[in-house]
Protein backbone atom coordinates (compact mmCIF):
# COMPACT_ATOMS: atom_id res chain seq x y z
CA UNK A 1 0.00 0.00 0.00
CA UNK A 2 1.27 3.32 -0.65
CA UNK A 3 1.33 6.21 1.96
CA UNK A 4 -0.06 9.47 1.22
CA UNK A 5 0.96 12.76 3.35
CA UNK A 6 -1.02 15.82 3.20
CA UNK A 7 1.13 18.95 4.29
CA UNK A 8 -0.47 22.15 4.00
CA UNK A 9 -0.43 26.04 6.20
CA UNK A 10 -2.48 25.40 9.32
CA UNK A 11 -4.84 22.87 9.99
CA UNK A 12 -6.62 22.66 6.42
CA UNK A 13 -4.78 19.64 5.30
CA UNK A 14 -6.14 17.78 8.81
CA UNK A 15 -9.51 18.94 7.21
CA UNK A 16 -8.96 17.51 3.99
CA UNK A 17 -8.32 14.30 5.48
CA UNK A 18 -11.47 14.44 7.35
CA UNK A 19 -13.07 15.47 4.02
CA UNK A 20 -11.84 12.35 2.12
CA UNK A 21 -12.86 10.43 5.03
CA UNK A 22 -16.34 11.44 5.08
CA UNK A 23 -16.74 10.50 1.40
CA UNK A 24 -14.30 7.14 1.57
CA UNK A 25 -14.51 6.39 4.99
CA UNK A 26 -11.30 6.29 7.65
CA UNK A 27 -8.21 6.32 5.31
CA UNK A 28 -5.11 4.59 7.52
CA UNK A 29 -2.58 5.36 4.68
CA UNK A 30 -3.90 8.84 4.56
CA UNK A 31 -1.70 11.49 7.13
CA UNK A 32 -1.84 15.24 7.45
CA UNK A 33 1.45 17.80 8.77
CA UNK A 34 -0.06 20.98 9.84
CA UNK A 35 2.50 23.75 9.64
CA UNK A 36 2.08 26.13 12.84
CA UNK A 37 2.27 30.11 12.40
CA UNK A 38 5.05 30.11 14.76
CA UNK A 39 7.20 26.98 13.44
CA UNK A 40 10.32 27.65 11.15
CA UNK A 41 11.23 26.07 8.31
CA UNK A 42 13.71 23.69 9.41
CA UNK A 43 11.21 22.63 12.29
CA UNK A 44 8.99 21.23 9.96
CA UNK A 45 11.13 19.97 7.58
CA UNK A 46 12.31 18.21 10.70
CA UNK A 47 8.85 16.83 11.12
CA UNK A 48 8.11 15.82 7.84
CA UNK A 49 11.51 14.19 7.18
CA UNK A 50 10.68 11.84 10.20
CA UNK A 51 7.15 10.76 9.83
CA UNK A 52 8.50 10.13 5.99
CA UNK A 53 11.25 7.59 7.23
CA UNK A 54 8.91 5.61 10.23
CA UNK A 55 6.41 5.50 6.92
CA UNK A 56 9.37 3.29 4.84
CA UNK A 57 9.89 1.58 7.98
CA UNK A 58 6.81 0.68 7.96
CA UNK A 59 7.30 -1.03 4.42
CA UNK A 60 4.58 1.10 2.75
CA UNK A 61 5.47 0.79 -1.03
CA UNK A 62 6.08 4.60 -2.14
CA UNK A 63 5.20 7.54 -0.78
CA UNK A 64 2.81 10.48 -2.12
CA UNK A 65 3.81 14.00 -0.53
CA UNK A 66 0.47 16.64 -2.02
CA UNK A 67 0.74 20.20 -1.00
CA UNK A 68 -1.59 22.91 -0.61
CA UNK A 69 0.13 25.39 -2.70
CA UNK A 70 2.97 25.94 -4.87
CA UNK A 71 5.53 28.29 -3.63
CA UNK A 72 4.49 27.92 0.26
CA UNK A 73 6.82 26.26 3.40
CA UNK A 74 4.75 23.42 3.04
CA UNK A 75 5.58 22.82 -0.98
CA UNK A 76 9.02 23.77 -0.37
CA UNK A 77 9.19 21.00 2.16
CA UNK A 78 8.03 18.29 0.23
CA UNK A 79 10.10 19.48 -2.89
CA UNK A 80 12.66 19.35 -0.70
CA UNK A 81 12.27 15.61 0.59
CA UNK A 82 11.08 14.23 -2.39
CA UNK A 83 14.31 15.47 -4.12
CA UNK A 84 16.11 13.26 -1.70
CA UNK A 85 14.11 10.43 -1.44
CA UNK A 86 13.56 8.00 -4.46
CA UNK A 87 10.30 6.62 -3.35
CA UNK A 88 8.68 9.77 -2.68
CA UNK A 89 6.74 11.65 -5.43
CA UNK A 90 5.45 15.21 -4.70
CA UNK A 91 2.62 17.47 -6.28
CA UNK A 92 2.14 21.19 -5.02
CA UNK A 93 -1.72 22.31 -5.32
CA UNK A 94 -4.21 19.69 -4.11
CA UNK A 95 -7.55 19.66 -4.12
CA UNK A 96 -10.03 17.04 -2.42
CA UNK A 97 -10.51 15.14 -5.90
CA UNK A 98 -6.95 14.57 -5.97
CA UNK A 99 -7.09 13.07 -2.95
CA UNK A 100 -9.53 10.83 -3.52
CA UNK A 101 -8.78 9.82 -6.53
CA UNK A 102 -4.60 9.05 -5.10
CA UNK A 103 -6.65 7.36 -2.00
CA UNK A 104 -8.60 5.08 -4.30
CA UNK A 105 -5.95 4.21 -7.01
CA UNK A 106 -2.45 2.79 -5.41
CA UNK A 107 -0.71 2.77 -8.60
CA UNK A 108 -1.42 5.67 -10.18
CA UNK A 109 2.10 7.98 -10.27
CA UNK A 110 2.11 12.09 -9.78
CA UNK A 111 1.76 12.96 -12.94
CA UNK A 112 -1.09 10.67 -13.85
CA UNK A 113 -2.73 11.79 -10.75
CA UNK A 114 -1.99 14.99 -11.75
CA UNK A 115 -3.27 15.12 -15.52
CA UNK A 116 -6.38 12.85 -14.23
CA UNK A 117 -7.49 15.22 -11.66
CA UNK A 118 -6.96 18.43 -13.38
CA UNK A 119 -9.64 17.60 -15.46
CA UNK A 120 -11.93 17.92 -12.89
CA UNK A 121 -11.22 21.23 -12.01
CA UNK A 122 -14.12 23.41 -14.21
CA UNK A 123 -16.39 26.19 -14.81
CA UNK A 124 -19.29 25.12 -14.52
CA UNK A 125 -21.79 28.36 -15.46
CA UNK B 1 17.03 50.15 -7.89
CA UNK B 2 13.90 50.67 -5.35
CA UNK B 3 13.35 49.27 -3.11
CA UNK B 4 9.71 48.81 -2.50
CA UNK B 5 9.45 46.84 0.85
CA UNK B 6 12.37 44.67 2.66
CA UNK B 7 10.96 41.90 4.96
CA UNK B 8 13.20 39.69 7.53
CA UNK B 9 11.74 36.37 6.97
CA UNK B 10 13.83 33.31 7.55
CA UNK B 11 11.14 30.96 5.52
CA UNK B 12 12.43 33.49 2.82
CA UNK B 13 9.84 33.17 -0.37
CA UNK B 14 6.88 31.10 0.94
CA UNK B 15 3.29 31.24 1.10
CA UNK B 16 2.80 34.91 2.95
CA UNK B 17 5.47 36.33 0.36
CA UNK B 18 4.57 34.90 -2.56
CA UNK B 19 0.46 35.45 -2.50
CA UNK B 20 0.87 38.29 0.05
CA UNK B 21 3.30 40.61 0.07
CA UNK B 22 4.40 40.59 -3.47
CA UNK B 23 0.90 41.20 -4.72
CA UNK B 24 0.25 44.00 -2.32
CA UNK B 25 3.48 45.80 -3.42
CA UNK B 26 3.30 44.80 -7.10
CA UNK B 27 7.00 44.32 -7.10
CA UNK B 28 8.86 43.17 -10.20
CA UNK B 29 11.70 41.30 -8.48
CA UNK B 30 12.24 39.01 -5.25
CA UNK B 31 15.85 39.53 -3.91
CA UNK B 32 17.33 37.47 -1.18
CA UNK B 33 20.65 38.10 0.39
CA UNK B 34 21.90 35.23 2.06
CA UNK B 35 25.85 34.69 2.02
CA UNK B 36 24.99 30.69 2.45
CA UNK B 37 22.34 30.48 -0.08
CA UNK B 38 24.42 32.03 -2.87
CA UNK B 39 26.61 28.79 -2.52
CA UNK B 40 23.89 25.79 -2.11
CA UNK B 41 22.39 24.26 -5.27
CA UNK B 42 19.83 23.02 -3.40
CA UNK B 43 17.92 25.82 -1.60
CA UNK B 44 18.70 27.74 -4.38
CA UNK B 45 16.71 25.29 -6.50
CA UNK B 46 13.73 25.81 -3.76
CA UNK B 47 13.55 29.50 -3.68
CA UNK B 48 13.69 28.97 -8.09
CA UNK B 49 10.31 27.31 -7.54
CA UNK B 50 9.09 29.19 -5.09
CA UNK B 51 9.00 32.38 -7.00
CA UNK B 52 5.87 33.84 -7.91
CA UNK B 53 4.45 33.54 -12.40
CA UNK B 54 5.95 36.86 -13.81
CA UNK B 55 8.86 38.25 -10.83
CA UNK B 56 12.13 37.74 -11.31
CA UNK B 57 14.58 36.29 -8.79
CA UNK B 58 17.89 37.65 -7.58
CA UNK B 59 19.87 35.97 -4.97
CA UNK B 60 22.95 37.53 -3.58
CA UNK B 61 25.99 37.74 -1.11
CA UNK B 62 25.77 40.62 1.01
CA UNK B 63 28.76 41.94 -1.03
CA UNK B 64 27.32 41.64 -4.03
CA UNK B 65 23.55 42.80 -3.13
CA UNK B 66 25.27 46.15 -1.69
CA UNK B 67 26.17 47.11 -5.24
CA UNK B 68 23.32 45.41 -7.11
CA UNK B 69 20.76 47.43 -4.72
CA UNK B 70 22.56 50.85 -4.76
CA UNK B 71 22.35 50.90 -8.71
CA UNK B 72 21.06 52.45 -10.92
CA UNK B 73 18.21 49.46 -12.14
CA UNK B 74 14.37 50.60 -12.55
CA UNK B 75 13.14 47.62 -10.92
CA UNK B 76 10.60 47.62 -8.33
CA UNK B 77 12.24 45.35 -5.29
CA UNK B 78 11.03 42.93 -2.59
CA UNK B 79 14.03 42.39 -0.61
CA UNK B 80 14.03 39.34 1.94
CA UNK B 81 16.47 38.16 4.68
CA UNK B 82 16.69 35.54 6.84
CA UNK B 83 17.82 37.79 9.82
CA UNK B 84 18.55 41.33 11.12
CA UNK B 85 22.06 41.19 11.04
CA UNK B 86 22.03 40.91 6.96
CA UNK B 87 20.10 44.33 7.48
CA UNK B 88 22.83 45.48 9.34
CA UNK B 89 25.22 44.52 7.48
CA UNK B 90 23.64 46.13 4.16
CA UNK B 91 23.04 49.46 6.42
CA UNK B 92 26.75 49.63 7.11
CA UNK B 93 27.47 49.37 3.02
CA UNK B 94 25.75 52.41 2.18
CA UNK B 95 22.27 50.45 1.29
CA UNK B 96 19.17 53.16 2.76
CA UNK B 97 16.49 51.93 4.33
CA UNK B 98 13.85 53.84 6.17
CA UNK B 99 11.49 50.60 7.43
CA UNK B 100 11.92 47.41 7.38
CA UNK B 101 9.13 44.60 7.88
CA UNK B 102 9.77 41.31 10.38
CA UNK B 103 7.56 39.36 9.60
CA UNK B 104 9.11 35.48 9.87
CA UNK B 105 11.66 34.71 12.78
CA UNK B 106 10.21 31.81 14.06
CA UNK B 107 9.93 29.71 17.64
CA UNK B 108 12.88 28.35 19.34
CA UNK B 109 13.50 27.85 23.09
CA UNK B 110 14.38 30.45 24.99
CA UNK B 111 13.23 33.28 22.48
CA UNK B 112 10.84 35.65 23.65
CA UNK B 113 7.61 35.99 21.85
CA UNK B 114 6.63 39.16 20.18
CA UNK B 115 3.64 37.94 17.75
CA UNK B 116 2.48 34.72 16.88
CA UNK B 117 5.17 34.79 13.88
CA UNK B 118 8.27 36.71 15.37
CA UNK B 119 10.24 35.18 18.27
CA UNK B 120 13.37 37.48 19.26
CA UNK B 121 16.80 36.68 21.35
CA UNK B 122 18.70 39.11 23.18
CA UNK B 123 21.47 39.04 19.88
CA UNK B 124 18.69 40.09 17.73
CA UNK B 125 17.26 42.74 20.00
CA UNK B 126 20.82 44.57 20.24
CA UNK B 127 20.70 44.97 16.41
CA UNK B 128 17.01 45.77 16.32
CA UNK B 129 18.14 49.05 18.70
CA UNK B 130 21.15 49.21 16.39
CA UNK B 131 19.22 49.33 13.49
CA UNK B 132 16.41 51.57 15.49
CA UNK B 133 18.93 54.22 16.08
CA UNK B 134 19.86 54.55 12.71
CA UNK B 135 17.04 55.66 11.64
CA UNK B 136 15.06 52.73 10.87
CA UNK B 137 11.37 52.00 11.55
CA UNK B 138 10.94 47.89 12.57
CA UNK B 139 7.74 47.35 11.13
CA UNK B 140 6.16 44.33 12.81
CA UNK B 141 3.26 42.48 10.79
CA UNK B 142 2.78 38.87 9.41
CA UNK B 143 0.74 39.96 6.38
CA UNK B 144 0.50 43.26 4.58
CA UNK B 145 -2.98 43.92 6.31
CA UNK B 146 -2.22 43.49 9.47
CA UNK B 147 -2.02 46.30 12.12
CA UNK B 148 1.89 47.25 12.34
CA UNK B 149 3.36 48.00 15.61
CA UNK B 150 7.38 48.99 16.06
CA UNK B 151 8.87 46.88 17.75
CA UNK B 152 11.58 49.01 19.74
CA UNK B 153 7.65 50.15 21.73
CA UNK B 154 8.28 46.19 22.57
CA UNK B 155 11.91 45.51 23.21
Amino acid sequence: MRKIILVGHGDGCIGMKKSAEMILGKQDHLAAIALKESEGLNDYLEKVRTTVDEYMKDGYDGLLLLADIKGGTPGNVATLVGKQKDQVQVIVGYHLAMILTACTNDKINSQELLEETNQMIQKVI
Amino acid sequence: MEIAITRIDERLIHGQVAYSWTVEYQVDEIVVVDDEIVNDDMQKMLLEMAVPEGKTLKILSIEQAAVYLKGSGNKKVFLVVKTPQIILDLDNKGVNFDSINIGGMYYKEGKEQITKTVYIDNEEKQIFKELASNGISLDVRTSPRDKSFDLISKI
